[in-house]
């Protein structure tokens, strides 16, 4: 019989261990990461080297439910509960290039999710504004953001449909919580010359990043090419 | 004449067990979504065919405990839909389909479900399988006693979804298994499996939809509530409010004002509408577009559940016709937009266009596509209004002046954008237009695609008009009447704009087949043989599409298809272990048993493709899809039943076979060639009549199509009596694999195929009688 325990024993840690996943940054995580910028961001193309560091840096699986934490550093979109899901990372750092975001920027986050993108953006500047509507999720980002250790990233729990009036306007505003029209108070509290980034459609599917500007009070879209997410290889899309 | 027993018992047994179906089938609907719903009960479904191998393998020892093992089955049925459905729902709604294919832990919560499900549906054929084994002699009561139990199942099914909840509806199916259990013996625990079962219905909660749909993402926002909550056979219908809920689609990114909150109509979870009463926004937004161009007096909304009727009644002195086909949205929108100048039809808009002499100066189609692009769910979901056929209706019922306009969520590569326009396009065609450039006007947000077509040419008015909203409002003129694609670029950027060099395409009528034939998608305009607007992938492209597309390509496969194809193999492989397994104790003679397997398996599958034909056709002539699953499969049942029991006056013989089985390959060649001349004829004959018509149509097949499985189950039983639950479980399998093979073959060459295949199935099963027995 207790041979039996004894055998049932790693058995156990298996199938139970995902669920006990240590929130803290270890060898093992960076050298995970090292390896998630190496072979799917800096390998597909992303060249920003803010982007490359600031990836490098935010410990990704703290910002992940810990039944889910083993995936945070795969080549996929994970879920964080409530029907949401943290973004590709390749898909992170290619919104956070194009956003071309300056150390001195002030960037506002319209969906905060799980709080990681705040995280991305926090590392490269001072000034981030973060809004989540659903209560529990910008209590999740909160708490999070917090035990990674930024202080710079603000975080509302209200509806992103109005902005951040107080702290606007804003050289770059990300909109992870696509709705299908783009508020105007949004388009009001970009800065001119400002930059708006929208992923539109399904995370395990094609997302066109769409890329707004305002320039001499006129604003227009750029669709860039879509990224599709591929289920466990790489490859430039 | 006092009616045996075991005969109220099988009545009772199958009303619970196709109530109990609908009920599901509902309930997962709700809970996750339709195609998850299809798989599911597709996989539940092979409990016939298993109960067929369990019955053959453990003949012997089963038949002697009969009675008992029946009664057990029931009480187990009773038991796990009371307590295993609810769990099953629960593990449903913990799925998201697109994971599956990126996560095979994913895969766990839809097996769960399914196992479960499987329970009742097993526990409930093994009890008919077992009493068809026991008494094959009087097998033609039997069957007529479970046919027509089964098409009352169906009229009650329908009956509790209007006024329970599924989880009431489970328990209610519960206490029917449990009272078929009671009458064959009065023991005091089916009697308590009653009463607990009846007691439940007012104890049980409702379930929780996944997490994924719709619906859950709005009761997530702040201070949001559900003001209206109705079930209904064709979906349960339920309206949110909250202050974030918004409509501002294809909205001008010039607009200063704000977009107002507007309660939400959600139809099984799923987004349906929007009750709208403020339309600033929509002035402002691409949706505008007929309006700027013209000022309609008359105007038609298709399937009006969404935003448009308050668009239109915001014109001055428009007269509306608003068509929305289900009943209780519709009596929102009456409630909601209190306005003599509109009139809310509950009617589906084939229907309506099929009989109305009235002419409008607008028709509206309603927004097609979603935000960002789907996932390609809907691609086997029969769409009637979006098809040549429907195309050429609304054309005609335009007036002189008259302009069809629709709006589109764009997506990359454009694929409903362009269907959309080669329907248009098509049907101007076929209207004796040439120079298609002077009737379409397009323009474009970031997000939306907005086109206006107009019988007559446009002036240069309209296009003046055209090009001052567009510019205002940031917009890009996607196709100016006369002109083409001018300033399509200006606002909006894309990468390679592929709607552009279609649209030219389409309209000329030069490059159109080629661009058909070029284009990696599907876009070509759909018919009513082949009514998949939905479906885009172009199966024989697949390697250009992966060449073009690279590791991209699994992202443009639609969901629904690899759904069905999936749960096909996983059908056939089931059925094939299934079917093979009671050939270990049966042994395999070549001659008789190949002949039971060809029989039974050819009037599974032709019996389910004739169903799913005359579903089809019934459809667009009782005017919805719903009437008419409900209508023929009652009629078949019922006529089922009938043929059922008046077989056993027969003789199980070549003869009797040869003139029934006959009779019943002339009755689809008929339907085939009569009822499409027949129903056009017919679409303007009044409601009652349409219904009388129908049935009598359906009759005389039907009673023709009780007889074949009782008649050789008999001839079977004479002969090989240890092969008849074999030969039940192969009926079921077949019937179970019927569906997604129906699915294919409509897909390559439109339901005529199908009644086609029907028709050579039985006359498989006509050469396959001789061999039975032998």
């Amino acid at each position: 019989m207790a041979m039996n325990r004894q055998r049932l024993f790693p058995v156990f840690i298996f199938l139970f261990g995902a669920w006990t996943v240590q929130a803290k940054d270890t060898d093992q995580t960076r050298l995970a990461r090292e390896e998630m910028v190496a072979k799917q961001i800096a390998a597909r193309g992303i060249e920003d080297s803010h982007v490359l560091r600031a990836m490098r840096a935010v410990p990704r699986h703290m910002f992940i439910p810990e039944n889910e934490a083993r995936f945070a550093y795969d080549d996929r979109p994970v879920p964080i509960g409530h029907g949401q899901t943290i973004s590709q990372p390749y898909v992170v750092a290619y919104m956070t290039e194009i956003a071309g975001i300056k150390p001195d920027a002030r960037v506002l986050e319209i969906g905060a999710g799980s709080g990681y993108q705040a995280a991305v953006l926090a590392e490269i500047t001072q000034e981030v504004y973060t809004i989540e509507i659903v209560p529990e999720l910008a209590r999740w980002a909160a708490s999070r953001l917090q035990l990674a250790g930024y202080d710079n990233v603000q975080v509302k729990q209200a509806d992103g449909y109005y902005g951040w009036a107080e702290h606007a306007p804003f050289d770059a505003i990300m909109v992870t919580a696509a709705a299908p029209h783009i508020p105007p108070p949004l388009i009001d509290q970009l800065k001119e010359g400002g930059k708006m980034i929208i992923p539109v459609g399904n995370p395990y599917r094609v997302q066109m990043l769409v890329l707004v500007t305002k320039q001499g009070g006129e604003v227009r879209t750029q669709n860039l090419l879509p990224v599709s997410f591929v289920p466990l290889t790489g490859g430039r899309e | 004449m006092r009616l045996p027993t075991v005969n109220v018992a099988l009545f009772v047994a199958s009303l619970a067990l196709i109530a109990l179906q609908i009920v599901l089938m509902q309930a997962l609907a709700q809970g996750q979504s339709h195609h998850f719903a299809y798989a599911v009960i597709s996989i539940a479904l092979l409990g016939f065919g298993s109960s067929g191998t369990v019955l053959t393998l453990a003949r012997e020892w089963l038949l002697p405990h009969a009675e008992r093992v029946s009664r057990l089955c029931l009480i187990f049925a009773a038991a796990s839909s009371l307590g295993a459905l609810p769990v099953a729902l629960q593990a449903a709604a913990a799925t998201d389909f697109p994971l599956l294919f990126i996560d095979v832990r994913s895969w766990g919560p839809l097996m769960v479900s399914a196992a479960l499900v499987f329970l009742p549906f097993f526990a409930s054929a093994l009890f008919l399988g077992l009493i068809f084994m026991r008494d094959a002699a009087a097998v033609g009561q039997r069957y007529a006693a479970n046919l027509l139990g089964s098409a009352t199942g169906a009229g009650l099914g329908l009956l509790l979804l209007v006024y329970f909840t599924p989880s009431q509806g489970f328990a209610l199916c519960a206490a029917a298994f449990a009272f078929a259990a009671w009458l064959l013996h009065r023991s005091w625990f089916s009697t308590l499996l009653v009463l607990s079962a009846l007691v439940s219905t007012a104890l049980i909660s409702d379930i929780s939809p996944s997490p994924y749909k719709a619906i859950s993402y709005a009761l997530q926002l702040p201070d949001s509530q559900v003001i209206s909550d109705t079930p209904h056979p064709m979906g349960r219908i339920q309206i949110v409010q909250s202050p974030a809920l918004r409509y501002g689609q294809g909205l001008s990114l010039q607009f200063q004002g704000s977009v107002p909150a507007a309660p939400h109509i959600y139809r099984n979870g799923d987004a349906y509408g929007v009750l709208l009463h403020d339309t600033a926004a929509l002035d402002e937004s691409v949706q505008a577009l007929p309006f700027v161009l013209s000022k309609p007096a008359s105007a038609l909304v298709l399937h009006a559940g969404g935003a448009a009727i308050a668009h239109v009644l915001a014109q001055e002195s428009v007269q509306v016709d608003a068509l929305e086909p289900h009943p209780v949205v519709a009596r929102h929108l009456r409630a909601h937009y209190q306005n003599d100048r509109l009139t809310v039809i509950a009617r589906e808009g084939r229907a309506f266009l099929s009989t109305s002499p009235s002419r409008y100066d607008l028709i509206l189609l309603p927004p097609q596509g979603s935000f960002g692009g789907g996932v390609g769910l809907q691609a086997l979901q029969e769409d009637y209004l979006l098809t040549r056929e429907s195309f050429h209706a609304i054309w005609n019922a335009l007036s002189e002046e008259g302009l069809l306009s629709f709006s589109v969520y764009l997506d990359q590569p454009p694929r409903h954008s362009l269907k959309l326009l080669a329907l248009a396009a098509e049907t101007m065609r076929a209207a004796g237009l040439s120079n298609l450039s002077d009737h379409v006007a397009a323009i474009r947000s970031w997000d939306m695609l907005s086109v206006v077509v107009s019988k007559h040419p446009m002036k240069k008015s309209a296009r003046d008009k055209l090009a001052a909203f567009s510019q205002t409002k940031g917009f890009d003129r996607l196709w100016s009447p006369g002109q083409g694609p001018a300033l399509a670029d200006h606002f909006h950027v894309m990468e390679e704009d592929k709607l552009v060099t279609g649209l030219t395409a389409l309209l000329s009528s030069y490059d159109a087949s080629a661009f058909y034939d070029h284009y990696l998608f599907d876009v070509q305009a759909p018919t009513d043989a082949r009514p998949y607007f939905h479906q885009f992938l172009r199966w024989d492209r697949l390697e250009e599409v992966r060449q073009s597309l690279g590791s991209s390509t699994l992202a443009f496969v639609e969901m629904g298809s690899v759904l069905v194809a999936m749960t096909g193999f996983a059908l056939a492989g089931a059925a094939f272990i299934l079917i093979v397994a009671p050939l270990l104790r049966l042994g395999w003679a070549p001659g008789g048993r190949l002949a039971v397997l060809c029989y039974f398996a050819a009037i599974g599958l032709g019996f389910m493709f004739l169903e799913i034909v005359w579903i089809q056709r019934f459809t667009l002539f009782w005017g919805h899809s719903l009437y008419s699953a409900a209508g023929v499969i009652a009629a078949l049942l019922c006529g089922m039943g009938a043929g059922s029991a008046l077989s056993a006056r027969f003789d199980a013989a070549c003869k009797t076979v040869r003139f029934v089985i006959g009779g019943v390959i002339v009755m689809i060649v008929l339907s085939l060639f009569l009822t499409p001349p027949l129903f056009t004829a017919g679409w303007i004959w009044p409601e009652p009549l349409k219904w009388l018509v129908g049935l009598m149509l359906l009759a005389l097949p039907a009673f023709l199509l009780g007889m074949p499985f009782p008649l050789a189950l008999r001839a079977l039983h004479q002969t090989c009596p240890q092969q008849v639950p074999w030969a039940w479980g192969i009926n079921g399998c077949f019937s179970v694999i019927a569906a997604p093979l129906a699915v294919v073959l409509v897909m390559q060459g439109g339901f005529t195929t199908v009644g086609w295949a029907a028709a050579a199935a039985y006359a498989l099963a006509l050469i396959a009688f001789r061999g039975i027995g032998r």
